[in-house]
């Protein structure tokens, strides 16, 4: 889900560092006001869980792979701001040191597995919880954080051929259409990623839950 | 710090240990090609996926920091990765601790 450089036209990544940067300075408010000192030890932990989880790609037929974000699971331990900004760190190490994820993309991306996911999860996790147990409220937001932002990712390429092509039709940057990401990257989430999502929530706010009540 | 949360480090350390297992697949995610992929998919490059890295580069290429073995690579790369984050969160945790000593002074 980490989109390269080259994929998006400057419009679009232009457009994504302009909607990202207010979230993102509204965020760090958020996180100012919501995080407590002796809680950073464990926010340093579940996100460096996320950095190394998404280092390990599962792959799945058809000749891709895929991996964790982690982001739910932050927002249901945190909240969901302190969650944006924690991913958004995980994807700027990403992008500016490992080559993994553009670096003129880092704000799409962030915006789809920081924001997107994180409000999601939480926001499903809220509303499950009421009328469900927690574990399925746990792997539902999951679930739900990563096709979320697997949404935004595929509207997001899906759009370039539409708004960027030569006078040919030849396509300046990435060329597939809305036609071909929906289903590639929205269907590899409901089928794969999202389950695993789902379980990572559900393991990691479960053991969280057992270590606090000991 | 509070002996309980030290058992999530022992978490961390084992999916440290175990990242190699994410280079048992060479399948990269979708949309995560590289360039040799679009000439045989379209039979060309689209100019902008050509010209991205004449524009910004990553200080290394797809986990590679040292050497050839990707193993090792792999280590490395947590390495980095997670020493940044806990470094991050430090700094902040001082300037938090910083400024609210200052605004206790200021009150006494």
């Amino acid at each position: 889900m980490h989109i390269p450089d080259g994929y998006l036209s400057p419009l679009t990544y232009i457009s994504g560092y302009a909607i990202t940067s207010p979230l993102f300075i509204y965020g760090i408010k958020k996180t100012k006001e919501n995080l407590s000192d002796d809680s950073i030890p464990l926010l340093s932990a579940v996100t460096a869980l996320s950095f190394l989880a998404m280092m390990l790609n599962i792959p799945i037929p058809g000749g891709t792979s895929g991996h964790i974000i982690g982001t739910a699971a932050i927002a249901i331990l945190f909240n969901p701001w302190i969650a944006f900004l924690a991913i958004s760190l995980v994807l700027t190490i990403q992008a500016f040191i490992f080559g993994d994820g553009g670096i003129t993309a880092l704000a799409i991306n962030s915006f789809a597995m920081g924001f997107t996911a994180s409000f999601t999860g939480k926001f499903i996790f809220l509303f499950v919880k009421k009328f469900l147990n927690e574990k399925t409220a746990l792997f539902l937001s999951g679930w739900a954080s990563a096709v979320a932002a697997s949404i935004v990712v595929a509207l997001v390429l899906g759009i370039q051929p539409i708004i960027a092509s030569t006078p040919s039709q030849q396509p300046l940057f990435f060329p597939f259409g809305l036609d071909v990401t929906i289903p590639a990257i929205v269907g590899s989430h409901i089928i794969y990623f999202g389950i695993t999502e789902g379980v990572y929530t559900m393991i990691i706010i479960t053991f969280m839950k057992k270590i606090k009540s000991e | 710090m509070k002996r309980k949360t030290k058992r999530i480090f022992f978490v961390l350390l084992f999916v440290a240990i175990i990242t190699p297992l994410g280079l048992l697949t060479n399948n990269p995610a979708w949309g995560e090609w590289d360039k040799s992929y679009f000439a045989k998919a379209l039979g060309f490059i689209p100019k902008g996926i050509q010209k991205a890295s004449e524009i910004v580069a990553p200080l290394f290429q797809n986990y590679t920091v040292y050497g050839n073995s990707r193993i090792a690579n792999q280590y490395f790369s947590a390495i980095i990765g997670v020493v940044i984050i806990f470094a991050f969160f430090y700094l902040i945790k001082v300037l938090f601790n910083s400024k609210y000593l200052k605004s206790k002074k200021n009150k006494s």
